[in-house]
């Protein structure tokens, strides 16, 4: 695509999706997409379906996809559920990664239906928990970040030593 | 708009030397690195006058040396996609600190990947954490928000107008309840 068409493309679009669009081509999430560390699926905004790479476990999928609500973006932070992309709809509970830290943020106890995930980096999880804020600077979302953020936190999770499939 | 075609990564397969390139350019600018598209047989001293500033030098990513300027990128090995670095800095000094009062240094190439910056600082001439606890800890920059991605180079990290960096070693966790 040329850069007159995208330009074109972008005057078109609200703000939100623009800076996301921007934020999608810039380096960080383009460095992460050349690394294999995370791909954009598709984009139908304000939802962007994402998937994250994890590492090799018996029985599990080498990636898992994420279902993002962006609108506002990057005021509003993102939020995203873990996605099954076959039967569009969102992932059954026994399909979430496990171990560790995916544990608590892949919540399979019922935690708001299974809509977000539990970390400060999430919106509908901050929204809930005003203390995380103060407590955990270096996880939660503000204007200044772009996706790539939030997508390294999931990243660093389902590659961690802990992480053991499904 | 068909967004899955204009925003997925190109692999790269079938690129020629010659042809133009698309690389990831970091600096000290920013810990992200910049897209840019240039030819192959462009040397290295045409993409500072281009994408740098005058007396910085370039290197290949987690190279330690430095790229001479009249090669051209082909020649010096460089490919579709690849990182390299600009940077006024010919070394950068790391002081990384446990958060409790010890601190270790090193100087480290401005392309060094962060990952390498922390297997130093978590080795044995580093804090000497056992093997199986490295996954465990990450870096932020001392007052910094965030932890630092590990691809980041800590050429890119570096205080503004030094060539220093000083680098806090933090255990990862996610809050509970």
């Amino acid at each position: 695509m040329t850069a007159t068409a995208t330009n074109s493309i972008a005057q078109i679009m609200e703000p939100d999706e623009r800076l996301f669009v921007s934020d999608v081509a810039g380096g960080a999430f383009q460095a992460g997409v050349s690394a294999g560390r995370w791909s954009l699926d598709s984009l139908d905004w304000p939802v962007a379906l994402i998937s994250v790479s994890a590492p090799p476990r018996e029985g599990a999928p080498s990636k898992f996809s994420l279902r993002f609500q962006l609108a506002g973006y990057p005021d509003s932070g993102p939020t995203a559920t873990p996605w099954d992309r076959v039967r569009d709809r969102q992932l059954e509970t026994s399909q979430l990664p496990r171990g560790g830290r995916a544990d608590m943020v892949f919540r399979r106890d019922g935690w708001n239906q299974g809509v977000a995930l539990y970390a400060p980096f999430d919106r509908v999880a901050a929204d809930g928990h005003c203390d995380w804020a103060a407590k955990h600077p270096h996880l939660i979302w503000h204007a200044g970040r772009n996706i790539s953020f939030y997508l390294e936190q999931v990243y660093d999770i389902l590659n961690g030593a802990d992480y053991v499939g499904l | 708009m068909s967004t899955e075609e204009t925003l997925s990564a190109d692999s790269g397969q079938g690129k020629e030397p010659g042809n133009s390139l698309e690389l990831f350019l970091h600096s000290a600018t920013a810990e992200a690195p910049v897209v840019i598209e240039v030819e192959g047989t462009v040397t290295i001293r045409e993409l500072l006058e281009e994408h740098g500033e005058e007396g910085e030098g370039v290197w290949a990513e987690d190279a330690e040396e430095i790229l001479q300027l009249e090669v051209t990128l082909v020649t010096a090995g460089i490919q579709h996609r690849h990182h390299l670095h600009h940077n006024h800095c010919r070394r950068v000094d790391v002081v990384a600190w446990d958060g409790g009062g010890h601190d270790v240094e090193k100087n480290f190439a401005p392309a060094q990947t962060v990952i390498r910056v922390l297997d130093w600082a978590l080795g044995k001439d580093g804090f000497n954490i056992p093997e199986p606890d490295w996954a465990n800890y990450e870096f932020r920059t001392c007052g910094g928000d965030h932890a630092i991605p590990l691809w980041v180079h800590v050429g890119s990290l570096v205080t503004a107008g030094t060539c220093g960096v000083c680098l806090e070693l933090v255990k990862k966790h996610n809050p509970q309840g």
